[in-house]
């Protein structure tokens, strides 16, 4: 290789697209590692404090696109304060500046203000794609910006973040001229929509492949932008309570039966029963359906559907398709490959027998050879299923079960459920993601430690006996990246065991568990390329810091800490101590 | 050092410590008599201590988990899911409107505003085939609302207000040409279960009594006329 010129090198890279592999060429030599970086086009940044902006840009300076991830997984559920962090303006600023060509952002859990998205649209000529998910602190009048100024806009795709709707005329703000759009999702908006402007819209972009409309786009607009749209590959509808007219209903039909290429169905926040049998026509073709958040739709409605569906390759659906219906699913979708079965009943108020329970988990993986990932929410679990479960299924990638009262046992043999993850852990070699739950022992962290080789991330919640458990995991997962825990019992000797370790991870969470303020900032000493951060929303910064020995002993809320390359962050709210 | 026969892993083994290969079917039996065993034990002799911690720590094994209501993020649902489920307005997070600090701390998001829960009301219009569901809590006023209302069923006609909005009530002979028309006019039900003509009371008072809103035919709302129209003199 050393005889070929640059040129030629740089082009056998350009075949090569995975991030890790890139990051691997890149170590080869100091002349690989200088073309390969100037010829990257595309940058994944985990933790978006791991590193900044100015640092990124002058490493790639070819860069196109960027995708960034701010807050912690669990903050999702809450465990974050709104105000922690993760702010793409920076980003945006520092890339404005350098002028990088930048055509594609794409955001996790971050916070986005109006004047980040101005700024956005006004500053990058040939932007093409925007995708944000999960992030927050933006309005329509931001979305109004992006439509208007990005005249080569392809992609916007909103992914249930929390947009504060000012019910302008963000969808009148594309212009005529804008003809390029292949996909569009704004599902997530809690307002009205301009239908004329959609329709408009959607009439004037013959490239469109995805559509995923809110949930006031009516069915009578909805059979409109259908049909002029035929083209769409992946539908995401609106709400529809009431059952339509005999008229409307044919005529949503027809214009279904006309879209032979949808592969892809969603939406569906509220629908009556007969709204749904207007998709049948094109049930056979689907290989993509999310039927998660239709908490009215009864089981037998859902059943009598997914029968027609045999193609399917990734469903999402909640638990009141039950048991029976997941034997269904079982038989039919043979092709299936991703499963995910959400609680419709989330403060458990009801003694539902219609829920799904190890049975159903059995039945699918017994029916389904191609399942690699599944996420399932259920009420109870025996070691006996989940066995079985690991021999019918040795190819699962990522295995996350909730159970959903925690610490609760085999509730046939009133045992842990430490056998039952250890049958999976040793037979899934691949497994790359494991969310743990129910009665567990230290035991289970022993297994995951001895069998999980490839693990990257793991969930921990009310698990765990002792220190010995953390310290499976830590000293067996080699591979680990990402470890979150909250509830358990795992304290500063676990913590500091082996701080090497955590050069080799993305980021540790710990909540509610035994660690205390003087373990941490031991950690924090020992390891200065480390961020270690306190989330205490009770208390003050600086009442924290003049704490005396005795308050070393206490214990810390919560725990973040992640590797980073340019220190302490100088944007963390009063309720983060960064130590 | 790891004592690799202790930790083996024995498929279908819950618990205790049996050798060599026995059928999955009896174990969970097994396990379960065992514990029978021990509960009967402890009662019919007298206290034996060793039989005391064991069934202290079985105890302990099978542990109270915590009351439901009070553990945060849990269960690990996305709080968007849980909005979108339960019909509630996600908490809403004020917008950075250049707020920036020029330390470098940017756009820093005030903390979400649990209290303001949605106003959602289903609003329905004789003769279309759906309803729809509203928030009251994104309109500030009555010309909002009609605005929305218009558009949301804009394949039917709902007859002109004047520049005023819905204010058109307060005028006693408009607010009979209207109900003399077959245009539509909105109604809605009060906290006490009252059938009102929309506008007639200031907008913070109607948002927290409607509970739900019927586009009805003027002809239809006649009946609701003499308290619109009493209303209207009194005013006047």
């Amino acid at each position: 290789m050393n005889y070929f010129p640059d040129e030629v090198i740089e082009h056998i890279f350009d075949f090569i697209a995975s991030h890790k592999d890139r990051n691997s060429i890149s170590l080869v030599s100091k002349s690989w590692h200088k073309i390969e970086r100037c010829s990257r086009k595309r940058v994944f940044i985990g933790n978006c404090y791991a590193i900044n902006p100015e640092r990124l840009i002058e490493r790639f300076p070819s860069l196109r696109s960027l995708t960034l991830k701010g807050k912690p997984h669990f903050a999702d559920f809450n465990l974050v304060p709104h105000e922690w962090g993760g702010f793409v303006h920076p980003w945006i600023v520092a890339l404005a500046k350098a002028r990088v060509g930048l055509e594609e952002l794409r955001l996790k859990r971050m916070v986005v203000s109006d004047e980040s998205l101005e700024l956005l649209s006004r500053s990058f000529a040939s932007f093409k794609s925007l995708v944000l998910v999960s992030c927050e602190g933006f309005t329509t009048d931001g979305l109004a910006s992006v439509a208007a100024n990005c005249r080569h806009l392809c992609e916007l795709d909103l992914q249930e973040n929390e947009i504060e709707d000012h019910r302008g005329q963000w969808l009148n703000c594309f212009p005529e001229s804008s003809t390029a759009l292949t996909s569009l999702n704004f599902s997530c908006l809690k307002g009205e929509t301009n239908l004329a402007a959609l329709e408009r819209l959607v009439a004037r972009s013959p490239n469109l492949e995805s559509l995923k409309v809110n949930r006031a786009v009516p069915l009578d607009a909805l059979t409109r932008l259908l049909s002029c749209a035929p083209q769409l590959v992946d539908l995401g509808v609106g709400s529809y309570e009431n059952e339509p007219d005999q008229e409307s209903f044919v005529k949503l039909m027809d214009a279904i039966k006309k879209c032979t290429s949808l592969r892809s169905l969603s939406g569906f926040s509220e629908v009556a029963p007969l709204c749904l049998t207007a998709f049948y026509p094109i049930c056979q073709n689907l290989t993509s359906l999310n039927l998660s958040y239709a908490a009215e739709i009864q089981g037998n409605h859902l059943i009598r559907f997914i029968q027609f569906c045999k193609r399917l390759q990734r469903l999402w659906i909640l638990d009141s398709i039950g048991d029976k219906g997941l034997e269904v699913v079982a038989s039919t979708c043979k092709e299936l490959q991703e499963l995910r079965v959400f609680p419709s009943d989330l403060h458990d108020e009801e003694d539902n027998d219609t829920a799904v329970t190890e049975i159903g988990l059995v039945a699918i993986s017994a029916g389904c050879p191609k399942l690699h990932s599944i996420l399932y929410f259920c009420k109870q679990m025996t070691n006996a299923a989940l066995i079985t479960v690991a021999k019918n299924c040795p190819n699962f990638i990522r295995f996350r079960l909730c159970i959903l009262e925690p610490n609760k046992p085999d509730h046939t043999t009133s045992q842990s459920l430490d056998e039952g993850f250890g049958a999976i852990v040793q037979a899934c070699k691949g497994l790359r993601r494991l969310s743990v739950s129910g009665l567990l022992t230290d035991k289970v962290f022993l297994y995951i430690g001895m069998y999980a080789e490839q693990l990257e991330m793991l969930s921990i919640a009310f698990a765990g006996d002792t220190d010995k458990g953390m310290l499976y995991v830590l000293n067996g997962c080699k591979k680990m990246r990402k470890l979150e825990i909250r509830d358990s019992p795992f304290g500063n000797a676990a913590l500091l065991a082996d701080v090497d370790k955590y050069r080799t991870m993305r980021s540790l969470w710990m909540s509610s568990c035994e660690v205390t303020l003087g373990g941490c900032k031991r950690l924090a000493r020992n390891a200065p390329w480390l961020n270690v951060e306190i989330i205490n929303e009770n208390e003050n910064n600086d009442l924290m810091m003049e704490r005396n020995e005795e308050d070393e002993r206490e214990k810390v809320d919560r725990l973040y800490l992640y590797r980073t390359v340019v220190g302490a962050r100088k944007d963390a709210p009063p309720c983060v101590t960064i130590l | 050092m790891i004592n690799f026969e202790a930790t083996e892993l024995r498929l279908g083994l819950p618990g205790g410590n049996h050798g060599g290969d026995m059928a999955m079917k009896n174990n969970g039996k097994r396990g379960f008599s065992e514990t029978v065993d021990l509960k009967l034990n402890l009662s019919s002799t007298a206290m034996d201590s060793d039989s005391g911690v064991d069934l202290n720590t079985m105890k302990e094994k099978v542990v109270k988990p915590p009351a439901k209501a009070q553990v945060v993020g849990w269960p690990p649902v996305r709080s968007f899911r849980k909005n979108v489920m339960s019909g509630q307005k996600p908490t809403t997070i004020d917008a950075v409107e250049g707020t920036e600090k020029t330390s470098g701390s940017n756009g820093a998001t005030s903390s979400a505003s649990i209290g303001a829960t949605a106003a959602y009301v289903k609003v329905s219009m004789d003769g279309a085939p759906y309803l729809r569901k509203i928030d009251l809590k994104l309109y500030k006023t009555y010309k909002d609302l009609s605005d929305a209302l218009s558009k949301m069923f804009s394949s039917f006609t709902i007859g002109s207000y004047g520049p005023q909005g819905m204010k058109d009530f307060m005028n006693e002979s408009k607010l009979i040409d209207l109900l003399n028309g077959s245009d539509y006019v909105p109604t809605y039900e009060d906290k006490d279960g009252d059938w009102m003509l929309v506008g007639d009371v200031p907008w913070e008072m109607f948002v927290d009594s409607c509970k739900r809103i019927r586009i009805m035919k003027g002809s239809e709302a006649i009946g609701l006329a003499p308290r619109a129209l009493e209303k209207c003199r009194n005013r006047s």
